[in-house]
């Protein structure tokens, strides 16, 4: 084998040899012939022959030069030898020989081949100017030569080269009076091109597409040309000023099978050029004029696209629907262009479908637009009933169930979950789905009104059928604690708890009974509910159950208070407090153990709460508020406790006030129960404080005078009230005048104790002075200016005068007197005491009318009245009609009969 | 009642009875026969036939005794609701009808629950007692009847046995309108501390329809606590609506606590709602007179008095003249 190999390479190499020698000898042969020139008159027939012989051999040894350079080159990459030197053409013999041939046979039959040699040589060998002469020549010189095509193609190409654009377009347009010359196609490809350099592009796609319409479909077809034709009339309809303009030019064209092909490229070309506007108008316009275009679907994808670059989404997306639902394989179009289906469109369906439902289902959520998210719910169920055995069936069909969750529709979002859920086979991620079929229907429960019992049941069922899937996800305790939920919104609480139960087994066991408690909490059964936080606090010393459990314990207390089961309540309190001292809900249940003591009337358990207060809540006022609360209660019934309770009250608050209010409550009603003793000792402590405010000061003096006064020590009370009397400028203070009053009552007495005896007229003026005073000294009151001590002033007055005139009738009479003497005596006697009666009643009458004044009714108008009663019956005595004040029974009412036990109404009598 | 051999002897007579009708038509003898058979129970089960028409006519006899008995009963019942509908305005009439309708349906507890009510309205208390207790054979509502027959005791003025009937309520149904009954006898035996207990006890209840408030103010007025049974008394106007008793109660509570304007204005509402009391105009005449000095007002009032037929008119006449001197020393003033 590799013997025969060698000998192979080497036949090879021979014959590559004797090849060469014989091009070689073909190129000698040539030369030598050429040599004669000049000698001999040469046969241009047999140059000609020679020639063509020539320029093929020299042309095919150039080739095989290039070729063994190529290998050289390839051969001594990286390597730092000597530079090998390309080959080069060399036509310089040619043009040599052939300047002086052109001119020796120039009118030579065939001298046109000779001046075509030469301008090739010179074209080939660069020297373009000369050959561009050379080529002119012929064109003037042979207009009859079938070089002229060519010639005049490569001038065309050396003026479109060197910019020279009118040139290259004339010399182009020669080539075309040659249809059936090779240069014609090229020749019509160029002079496109020229126009297209000019900027004239219709001009240039006339050309361009002339060439098209002759190569397309076989006909004349010019390999690469119409593929570059084509390339260079998208290039120039991309140049026109308007697109629509260059839309509207193929339209005038006609009917063209490549059409779509230039349309679909000009898009390409101008989404390329970012020209998205222009392009999305080329699709636009090839869906519309070319329907049946089996490409239309990806049009509608790449406008879709252009659209979405362009920031139109909305449009995007409409487009993209409509291509969902236009060319779907269900779709007549379908059908009609790809009747045996099409991989390529069921894909770009499928990603569609998918992604604008995808889309519509984000927007809706966001937004929060039941539109959109219609029209996701709408796109996934299209895609399920189009893809039935996709593999992202299952996947699209969760989508599906969470568009109908979040666009509300609950029920059958549950549906869908449950649907989905079976399709998983994983338990994890069907534990997560069918949790999430559970939850709708939690939600459903929550929207829902009326039986929801139904609702429930759906639930439990879900837990049931996936309870080891939601184990396994971590769902199995919340599924039970949202079930036990909703049974308690439908206050069936037993079986919220029993669903809860099997629970208190688990690892958060404390949870589940926490939960328990509080259905029980929520149920009413405060005691149920107590025990389990009871034992559950015991056991942890959370400090968030504690202050549930104190509250709880705080709200048995309250329904005990409530239902007036004291004693319970203060047990509740009680241990309310005893869990949870140190905070308000503590202090709440001593205050309310307080306030069971004041209602029980029960002194030392207030007492006692007080000192627990004290010791448990310093700072707090509850103590103080306790104390006068409690004094408040019993002091109707049990005054002088009261009053005990305000003085300790007063002992345990430092605000001023309320000590002097306090201190003062106490004095008024030991004062009341003539307890004087103890007023007198609570009225010093009052004058001891410093900050006593003067009328507080005055009354505080005037109860305390008082009730020196009432202990019989009226020394002490008298200099007490002239100790007050100082401060008798203050006109406005009653208690100032009150003890006035006092000592004006001390002076009455001695008045209406003094008798008139014998002497008469010596008793008499004594009597009369001190009445006089007295009424003076009364009559001084009025500067007080007070209605209610008018009245008292009044009827003391009155008394006074009533006791002059019965002081008078009763006189002591002289002992010698004779009957009818004594009895003249006595008339004497009346007629001299009538006018004190008369006074009298002017008295009395004089308080009515304050009373009626001043609207002050009194205890001294009402004995101002008595006195008028008794003084002037006739003018004054009246009596109320009153009557029986009695209870009101109630009576049986009659009961209607047809309606069998009908309610029992009750009158009154 | 027919014995069930009477019953089969009448139906033989009745077949043999049926034989010339049958030859007259033609019918083959042992046709006759078979149907001879068969109405003598012979072909059929014999004891099902006569159970059959014993049943018929056990069933038609007890068809006719229902349409008797449900006539009656219509009757008795438009008695009834007839007489409940004049209980209230006509108690003799009432009476009369239920008694009527008892004869025709004895049955019935709230028949004599309802003439226990009509004997109570027309005093006749031995006889409403009477009936309440017959009401009880019936199954009456216990509680119902004993607080039925407390109210009654405690019209007769038995207020020991009163109370004993409202306990036997009590210990059956915890009634506020049975305690309510039982407070208010205390408050009339002057038992005040148990009264006002009881009260307390029903005052968290849904009394709205209960006088209560009235109740404890007139508890309050007779323990001398006129500030707190003016406080009842305005709460009892307030939600018990405007009785004119307890405006009576208020007004002649505000004069007690010698808040004469207020009493006066009481009092001229009174008036208003009842213009044809005089003793109203009396009061106000002697308000206007002593306590605000209107004489002109108190002459009015007076003379009101005398008009709507007051009974104390001679005092009222001096007081009248009284009233016109002091109005010209006023005027001369």
């Amino acid at each position: 084998m590799e013997g025969r190999k060698t000998e192979k390479s080497a036949i090879n190499l021979n014959e590559t040899s004797s090849e060469k020698r014989f091009l070689k000898e073909r190129i000698k042969e040539w030369e030598d012939y050429m040599n004669l020139t000049g000698h001999k008159d040469l046969s241009l027939d047999t140059i000609l022959r020679l020639t063509e012989g020539y320029l093929e051999a020299k042309d095919i040894l150039y080739k095989k030069d290039m070729e063994e350079y190529e290998k050289a080159l390839a051969a001594e990459k990286g390597s730092l030898k000597e530079e090998i030197r390309q080959p080069e053409q060399d036509y310089s013999s040619i043009i040599r020989h052939f300047r002086i041939l052109s001119d020796e046979y120039r009118y030579r039959k065939g001298a046109d081949a000779v001046h075509y040699a030469l301008g090739y040589a010179l074209y080939e060998q660069g020297e373009r100017d000369e050959a561009v002469k050379v080529f002119e020549g012929i064109i003037k010189n042979y207009p009859q030569s079938i070089y002229l095509p060519e010639v005049n193609f490569r001038l065309g190409e050396f003026y479109f080269e060197t910019g020279q654009m009118g040139e290259a377009r004339d010399s182009y347009r020669r080539v075309l009076n040659y249809p059936q010359s090779i240069f014609y196609d090229k020749a019509v490809y160029k002079l496109g091109w020229v126009y297209y350099k000019i900027d004239d592009f219709k001009n240039a796609s006339d050309l361009f597409m002339s060439l098209i319409d002759r190569t397309w479909e076989g006909k004349f077809k010019e390999a690469g040309l119409t593929d570059d034709s084509v390339s260079c009339l998208v290039m120039s309809l991309t140049h026109f000023n308007k697109i629509d303009e260059a839309v509207e030019y193929l339209q005038s064209k006609g009917v063209r099978g490549y059409a779509t092909l230039v349309l679909e490229k000009i898009g390409e070309v101008l989404t390329q050029e970012t020209r998205y506007e222009n392009a999305i108008y080329v699709y636009d316009s090839l869906i519309k004029n070319f329907p049946d275009n089996p490409n239309i679907p990806f049009m509608y994808e790449k406008m879709a696209a252009l659209l979405e670059v362009n920031g139109d989404k909305e449009t995007a997306i409409a487009k993209r629907e409509i291509l969902a639902h236009q060319y779907n394989y269900t779709t007549a179009w379908y059908k009609k262009n790809h009747p045996d289906g099409s991989e390529k469109i069921d894909s770009l369906i499928f990603r569609t479908i998918v992604d604008v439902s995808k889309e519509y289902h984000l927007k809706g959520k966001s937004e929060a637009n039941i539109k959109y998210l219609q029209s996701a719910i709408d796109g996934y169920r299209n895609f399920l009933l189009l893809f039935p055995k996709s593999q992202n069936y299952k996947e699209i069909n969760l989508l599906l169930a969470e568009a109908l969750f979040d666009a509300g529709t609950y029920n059958e979002a549950a549906m869908e979950y449950e649907k989905t859920a079976k399709l998983y086979q994983e338990t994890l991620k069907r534990g997560d789905i069918a949790y999430s079929a559970f939850l709708t229907h939690a939600v459903i429960f929550n929207k829902s009104e009326g039986d929801r019992r139904a609702v429930i049941n759906n639930a439990a069922r879900i837990l049931e059928a996936y309870e080891k899937d939601f184990s396994l996800s971590g769902k199995l305790e919340k599924a039970h604690y949202t079930i036990s939920d909703m049974y308690a919104r439908i206050k069936a609480y037993d079986k919220a708890r029993d669903i809860i139960m099997p629970l208190t087994k688990g690892k958060d066991f404390a949870n589940a009974y926490k939960r328990i408690a509080e259905l029980y909490l929520e149920e009413g059964n405060l005691g149920s509910s107590e025990d389990i936080y009871s034992k559950l606090f015991s056991t942890s010393k959370d400090p968030e159950l504690q202050e549930i459990l104190a509250k709880l314990r705080y709200r048995l207390g309250d329904e005990y208070l409530k239902a007036g089961k004291l004693n319970e309540a203060v047990e509740k309190f009680n241990s309310a407090f005893t869990v949870y001292p140190d905070s308000d809900i503590g202090e709440g249940s001593l205050m309310k153990i307080g306030h069971i003591h004041i209602q029980r009337k029960n002194i030392s358990g207030i007492r006692d709460v007080v000192g627990r207060m004290a010791k448990a809540y310093p700072n707090s006022s509850g103590s103080l508020s306790l104390l006068v609360e409690a004094g408040q209660q019993i002091e109707n019934d049990e005054p002088l406790k009261a009053a005990m309770l305000y003085e300790e009250a007063s002992s345990i608050t430092s605000d001023s006030k309320n000590i002097q209010k306090l201190l003062f409550a106490a004095g008024i009603i030991y004062e009341k129960n003539k307890e004087y003793n103890k007023a007198v000792e609570v009225f010093k402590k009052c004058l001891l404080k410093n900050e006593i405010p003067p009328d507080r000061e005055a009354e505080a003096r005037y109860r305390l005078g008082y009730s020196q006064i009432k202990l019989g020590k009226k020394e002490e009370g008298m200099e007490t009230f002239s100790r007050l009397k100082e401060r008798s400028g203050q006109t406005d203070n009653i208690f100032v005048a009150k003890a006035e009053f006092l000592i004006l009552k001390e002076r009455i007495n001695v008045y209406l104790d003094m008798k008139i005896t014998q002497p008469f007229e010596e008793t008499l003026s004594k009597k009369t002075e001190l009445l006089n005073h007295l009424i003076k000294d009364y009559s001084d009151m009025a500067r007080y200016k007070m209605p209610e001590l008018l009245t008292e002033m009044f009827f003391s007055m009155g008394i006074a005068l009533e006791n002059f005139r019965d002081s008078i009738l009763h006189s002591e009479r002289p002992s010698d007197l004779t009957k009818e003497e004594l009895e003249e005596y006595s008339f004497l006697l009346e007629e001299k005491a009538y006018p004190y009666d008369e006074k009298a009643v002017r008295v009395y009458e004089n308080s009515l009318q304050i009373s009626r004044e001043y609207k002050v009714y009194n205890e001294w108008m009402r004995k101002g009245l008595e006195r008028l009663v008794n003084l002037r019956p006739a003018l004054y005595k009246r009596g109320f009609a009153f009557k029986d004040v009695k209870p009101v029974f109630i009576y049986p009412e009659p009961v209607m009969m047809e309606a069998g036990h009908a309610e029992q109404r009750y009158s009154k009598n | 009642m027919l014995s069930r051999d009477t019953v089969k002897i009448s139906q033989v007579g009745s077949a043999k009875k049926l034989v010339p009708l049958c030859l007259k038509t033609g019918w083959a003898c042992g046709t006759l026969f078979f149907i001879l058979l068969f109405l003598t129970g012979c072909v059929t089960n014999q004891k099902e036939g006569y159970s059959l028409k014993n049943r018929i006519r056990a069933e038609s006899e007890a068809l006719v005794k229902k349409q008797q008995d449900d006539e009656r009963q219509r009757k008795a019942i438009v008695l009834f609701n007839n007489g409940f509908q004049l209980i209230n305005n006509d108690p003799i009439g009432a009476n009369a009808l239920y008694r009527e309708g008892i004869i025709l349906m004895p049955e019935r507890w709230e028949a004599y629950y309802n003439l226990g009510i009509t004997y109570m309205k027309l005093y006749d208390h031995e006889r409403a007692i009477k009936e309440f207790s017959n009401a009880l054979k019936y199954n009456a509502p216990q509680s119902k009847v004993y607080n039925a027959i407390g109210v009654t005791y405690q019209s007769m003025g038995r207020n020991g046995d009163a109370i004993k009937y409202f306990k036997k309520a009590l210990s059956l149904e915890k009634s506020p309108i049975v305690i309510m009954n039982i407070a208010n006898i205390y408050q009339d035996m002057g038992q005040k501390e148990e009264s006002i207990k009881l009260y307390h006890q029903i005052e968290f209840v849904d009394i709205s329809k209960l006088p209560l408030h009235n109740n404890i103010g007139s508890l309050k007025y007779k323990m001398g606590d006129f500030k707190g049974a003016r406080d009842e008394f305005n709460m009892a106007l307030e939600k018990e609506g405007e009785n004119i008793q307890v405006l009576y109660y208020q007004a002649q509570t505000l004069l007690m606590l010698e808040e004469y304007e207020n009493a006066l204005n009481v009092y001229k509402k009174i008036a208003a709602k009842n213009s044809a009391d005089p003793e109203p105009y009396r009061n106000m005449g002697i308000i206007y007179e002593i306590y605000l000095g209107d004489m002109a007002s108190a002459y009015e009032n007076y003379t009101a008095y005398i008009k709507n037929g007051g009974e104390k008119t001679k005092d009222m006449e001096s007081w009248i003249e009284v009233v016109k001197v002091k109005m010209v020393k006023k005027e001369g003033q």
